[in-house]
């Protein structure tokens, strides 16, 4: 449809805008109303016939083919075993629920019930057996130094990895970040942002980072610690 | 470039039926692709390994990472196909991902040239001796003309005047509007006259009214 009037076909707005319309003229994609616009203009303009022998020339230039032939069929092979070979991208990780007691794996329920034995014997046994007097020489060895986990980890990721996959990793282990990467690229990480992490939590937080390919480090923070009984 | 069926990525997968996968849609390729179909994955991948690879060696200006680049974009039409939005086209979806991925190689490959830039790689100028970038210059460029202008400003004209898109398509691609997609097609022309003073033959001094 030409709405355009032989004045408005003149127009510098219109010389302006069909100068700009002039490479999708040519590539035939413009909608009709403006193709018509185009064509009308270039009946009256100079310039953008000019113009348009220039983006026309260029056009024609570029259909030379830029890319040697390349292996196809290998690329496609490479691309297949990529596809194979990795988890699908931006596994969820989600935290493993707690199981009721009587789901816990059977190993843990032996654990736990030695732990139990051991609790409600313990009293008896130290009425059953006189007490041992400790003596301890200089030359005795000093208490045994233990170490106490602060909560956090220290974190080095991939250089490849971006944001989103790190905050995904952080929020899988409950962590966040207490303190960017230094010049090594060392994150601190605190996990379980609500409180201080056990040891459970800890570990847990540690085989998640360690599974994840974008992880290249992950070890806890401690602090040399007494041995409790000491 | 002509494949043989012998040698395609379609004849290493196994056939699903009679049916010519060669002639199905993409759309409907892109909607097997989610159910983890290989054959129609590289029925697709045939389709568009080559374009991609001209669209990213020419925004690029290097073959180097190409191959690469390619890889990287087909590995996630494989795996977000699902988040296609339908209704849309196909191709300008995976031209958009293939965008996008050469900008970042571009922007590796001009790091470890140049670890200090800091400029946006829309607004590199490539023409005044940028040595990091001429340093990624390498043969299989259509002229010396394009190489002064900088990735996007190719981009447009590449999937422009190669790809055939419109102006709306290709700000799809290059996730932009229309009028910014208007702009750099407008300094491509440009400094393309001014670099290649023969582009235009005798028509070139007439036609600067711009």
């Amino acid at each position: 449809m030409n709405t355009a009037t032989p004045l408005d076909t003149l127009s510098p707005d219109t010389h302006d805008q069909v100068w700009a319309s002039l490479p999708w003229y040519l590539n035939g994609t413009l909608d009709s109303t403006e193709h018509e616009l185009v064509q009308q203009h270039l009946k009256v303009c100079i310039p953008c016939r000019n113009e348009m022998a220039t983006q026309q020339h260029l056009q024609q230039s570029l259909q030379i083919p830029a890319t040697n032939e390349f292996g196809e069929a290998v690329q496609f092979s490479r691309l297949m075993n990529r596809i194979h070979a990795t988890k699908p991208d931006m596994p969820t990780r989600i935290r493993p629920q707690k199981r009721p007691f009587w789901a816990q794996p059977w190993p843990q329920i032996a654990a736990i019930a030695a732990m139990l034995v051991a609790i409600f014997t313990a009293p008896i046994n130290s009425l059953l057996t006189p007490a041992e007097t400790i003596y301890q020489t200089l030359t005795a060895s000093t208490p045994k130094p233990v170490v106490q986990q602060t909560g956090d980890i220290r974190v080095i990721f991939s250089s490849t990895v971006d944001a989103q996959r790190k905050q995904l990793l952080l929020s899988a282990i409950d962590g966040q970040v207490v303190h960017p990467a230094d010049a090594n690229g060392i994150h601190v990480v605190q996990v379980n942002s609500q409180g201080r992490a056990t040891a459970d939590e800890i570990d847990l937080a540690l085989a998640t980072l360690r599974d994840d390919p974008q992880v290249i480090f992950a070890e806890p923070i401690t602090v040399p610690g007494l041995d409790s009984g000491s | 470039m002509e494949l043989t069926t012998a040698i395609s990525p379609v004849s290493q997968c196994p056939p699903s039926g009679r049916e010519d996968i060669s002639t199905v849609d993409d759309a409907v390729l892109i909607s097997r692709v989610i159910e983890q179909d290989e054959r129609a994955f590289a029925a697709l991948y045939e389709r568009y390994a080559v374009r991609l690879r001209r669209f990213v060696v020419r925004m690029t200006g290097t073959m180097g990472s190409a191959d690469e680049v390619i890889n990287d974009v087909m590995y996630v039409v494989w795996n977000k196909a699902a988040t296609f939005r339908t209704g849309g086209k196909v191709s300008t979806w995976i031209f958009g991902i293939a965008h996008n991925k050469a900008l970042k190689s571009l922007a590796k490959e001009l790091r470890i040239h140049n670890p200090n830039i800091k400029q946006s790689l829309d607004t590199v100028d490539l023409v005044d001796g940028d040595n990091a970038y001429h340093r990624l210059e390498t043969e299989g460029w259509l002229s010396a003309g394009m190489a002064a202008l900088s990735p996007q400003h190719r981009a447009t004209l590449e999937l422009t005047y190669y790809h055939n898109m419109s102006c709306a398509e290709v700000a799809q691609v290059m996730d932009c509007n229309e009028s910014t997609v208007k702009t750099r097609m407008f300094y491509a022309r440009k400094k393309l006259r001014a670099a290649l003073p023969d582009l235009a033959g005798d028509t070139a001094s007439a036609g600067g009214s711009k």
